[in-house]
């Protein structure tokens, strides 16, 4: 897994996982936590672009160390964000969490490393174990119950995407693993692959299980999930289908449908989730425009995109872990009480919403600003839509509600401490959003398209004074509704209704005839086999009552008779005895004599 | 940092130890090493609670509203889009209507009809 010019940053992460069972019980073992994604850090900067790590297996060629422009940049936020992950979890004292997150990371970095489609498939499915275990470790009921959904769910996916590899190696004769062409002779195959790759990018109406699980995971847990999954799948689409128009329109979709749903959440952490699906929207778009400005645009809001997602995370982790709940109606009042937490929260709902100084300033602007260079208005038009519903549910009243809410500071609400180290993780990735969005070159010059960076620039007068426009009186909108767009609990219909009822429909043809055979066994039964069984008990019932019961009876009765007759022996006289034993000699003696 | 280790200090520190100055004074948990350096900020922002700062902190952001408004005059758009934001005011009005009108589609029209109660599916 490691060679003198590459290093494959999961390494570490699995080995990790491996000994982490083993270690002693004193919990020093958690600074050992932070040696794989440092290792993964320096791999992301200094492995060089070229195929390594391949191995020729039953005549199949299997890259495992495929790396690339567009693989380094997303492999850079990926160690970064593991690494602030690891920080901000390095108080968990439970070994399964964080065995089953340095799974999921090294899922993760092996879905970006893969060069073909076999190798992508491990990995992949590796990322949907450990992050099923993340949900499930929070050891709740409804955590559980989240968990085995999520589990169905990305398995369903996963065979998906195995069938469509599998059927496009009987058309292509390969596994390799790069742009596919809507024209190649697949066909179905690639809507195979491409629906797979959908089912883990949330793309509306697949998405459901996003909002069900992540809110349901540990808070630390969270905090990884949000970062991997959605993004290993927005690279995955980037490498093989860029420019795939249907991406464009369903990106938009999304972008719009996370932020109809976030308004009208009452979840901290399923707004948030919701606005995964949102932010992803931008970057799938982004792909299904597939100009070199657009995926650039994709790639450099994936990458802003897990730092301020991550922070946001991470926030509302730690108002959940302080205050015990993530229900905004419960909560409020706490700006003063958290005063840390709620700026770094801002951080990131001011990145998220493109406010000019943070990160989300100079990705989303490049996506948008890209779609409508490439003529595609109605795309641009409805991320700028989307853009609006980020600060209004997620700038705005998430936090409104979270830390002020109308309701006065209560010092008499028992907050749990937020341990420092929570803190160092959020402030690891507030300091990121807030460099790159100052310094944008910082990201840019990772971006996979470098001859298309200069065609973009994010700091002019006019693109700061839209952002301003638009966002303030987006923000204005919200203080005119702010009673009107107060959160109360609720569950809202998604489209996991529908999973739901295709999950009932299944179980019922499984079970039904299971049923109908059951019902003919019960009659089959009932008519012959219980009647063999009344006879067979009959025939031994008389057994019973002639055989057994005629040799026990009998047995006592000789036993009784026999007593008897010793009983008459044993008179207590001496002279009795004595007479009887020469007697009982005599025939023993007489017995020997003539006997023998 | 344990969680464990702060609880079990703090319930065995008798009531009424802590300085009276503390944001936080009857906080049973206590204050955590995050929460003692934040005691200056926490202040800060609960004193902005006052009816008269909260005035004034809403009638500063009207003024820059107006003044972002303003600037649209000046500041042009060079390569408008979709036609209508070669228009001064487009975005300012794009932002308010679009945020008014994304508030009460959902809130009024979509929620109603795809509202449940929170044990709808029985998970809890």
């Amino acid at each position: 897994m490691a060679t003198s010019d590459f290093y494959h940053p999961s390494l570490g992460f699995l080995m990790m996982a491996a000994v982490l069972p083993f270690l002693p019980g004193n919990r020093r073992w958690k600074w050992l936590l932070l040696l794989p994604p440092l290792a993964a850090c320096y791999a992301a900067w200094s492995n060089q672009p070229g195929d390594h790590l391949t191995f020729t297996w039953l005549g199949q060629t299997l890259k495992l160390g495929h790396v690339d422009a567009l693989s380094q940049i997303f492999a850079q936020v990926f160690a970064v964000m593991s690494l602030a992950g690891l920080v901000f979890s390095l108080h968990v004292n439970d070994k399964g969490q964080h065995m089953a997150a340095l799974l999921y990371v090294t899922g993760g970095f092996g879905c970006l490393m893969a060069g073909d489609f076999l190798t992508l498939f491990v990995f992949w499915e590796l990322m949907s174990i450990g992050s099923t275990f993340l949900v499930m470790l929070n050891r709740t009921r409804e955590s559980v119950l989240a968990s085995f959904r999520y589990f169905l769910y990305h398995t369903a996916g996963g065979l998906m995407l195995l069938g469509g590899l599998l059927l496009r190696h009987h058309h292509t004769g390969s596994f390799d693993f790069g742009p596919i062409g809507p024209g190649d002779g697949a066909g179905i195959a690639n809507w195979l692959i491409l629906l797979g790759f959908c089912v883990n990018a949330a793309v509306v109406p697949l998405h459901a299980w996003l909002p069900d699980a992540y809110p349901r995971g540990t808070v630390t847990g969270a905090v990884f999930m949000c970062a991997f999954t959605t993004k290993t799948a927005v690279y995955v689409l980037a490498r093989a289908f860029p420019g795939w128009d249907i991406l464009a329109v369903a990106g938009t979709v999304m972008a719009v449908y996370g932020v109809v749903y976030a308004s009208m959440e009452n979840n901290a952490r399923r707004i948030l989730s919701y606005h995964i699906v949102s932010q992803v929207g931008y970057m799938v778009a982004g792909i299904g425009v597939g100009t070199y400005m657009t995926i650039n645009g994709a790639s450099a809001h994936a990458y802003a995109h897990i730092l301020y997602k991550g922070l946001l995370f991470m926030s509302a982790g730690a108002v959940l872990h302080a205050a015990g709940t993530q229900k905004l109606d419960e909560l409020g009042g706490l700006a003063g009480r958290l005063p840390w937490v709620m700026v770094f929260y801002m951080v990131a709902a001011l990145s998220i919403s493109g406010m000019p100084l943070f990160n989300g300033f100079v990705s989303k602007t490049m996506t948008i600003a890209g779609a409508a260079e490439a003529h595609r208005y109605w795309v641009a038009l409805g991320l700028e839509l989307a853009a609006v519903g980020t600060f209004i549910s997620v700038g705005l009243k998430l936090p409104y509600f979270a830390f002020w809410g109308g309701k006065k500071p209560d010092p008499q609400r028992k907050l749990r401490p937020v341990p420092a180290n929570m803190y160092v993780g959020m402030a690891m990735l507030a300091v990121l959003c807030l460099a790159q969005g100052l310094y944008p070159q910082m990201l840019y010059q990772y971006l996979p398209h470098q001859e298309a960076v200069g065609e973009y620039r994010p700091w002019t007068a006019w693109n700061v004074l839209q952002a301003l426009m638009l966002l303030g009186f987006s923000g204005l909108a919200f203080y005119i509704m702010r009673k009107v767009i107060e959160p109360h609990k609720a569950l809202n219909l998604d489209f996991d209704w529908f999973y739901r009822l295709i999950g009932k429909g299944a179980l019922f043809l499984i079970c039904a005839p299971i049923a109908v055979v059951d019902n003919v066994w019960t009659v089959v039964w009932d008519k012959i086999g219980l009647r063999v069984l009344k006879f067979l008990g009959r025939l031994s019932s008389w057994f019973d009552r002639a055989a057994i019961d005629g040799v026990v009876d009998n047995s006592a009765r000789g036993v009784r008779g026999l007593g008897g007759i010793a009983a008459l022996l044993q008179n207590g006289r001496l002279q009795h005895y004595l007479g009887l034993m020469v007697v009982i000699g005599l025939l023993i003696f007489a017995f020997f004599w003539y006997g023998l | 940092m344990s969680d464990d280790h702060h609880i079990s200090q703090t319930d065995r520190a008798p009531e009424g130890t802590r300085p009276a100055e503390h944001a936080v004074p009857e906080n049973p948990e206590g204050l955590t090493f995050a929460q003692d350096t934040q005691g200056g900020l926490g202040r800060f922002l609960d004193a902005q609670l006052a009816p008269e700062r909260t005035r004034s902190w809403r009638n500063f952001l009207f003024a820059v509203l107006a003044v972002i408004a303003v600037l649209g005059l000046v500041v042009t758009n060079h390569h408008p889009h979709f036609g209508y934001d070669a228009y001064p005011f487009f975005w300012p009005v794009f932002g308010l209507a679009a945020g008014l009108a994304l508030i009460f589609i959902v809130k009024k029209i979509i929620q109603p009809v795809i509202k449940r109660t929170e044990d709808h599916y029985g998970d809890l």
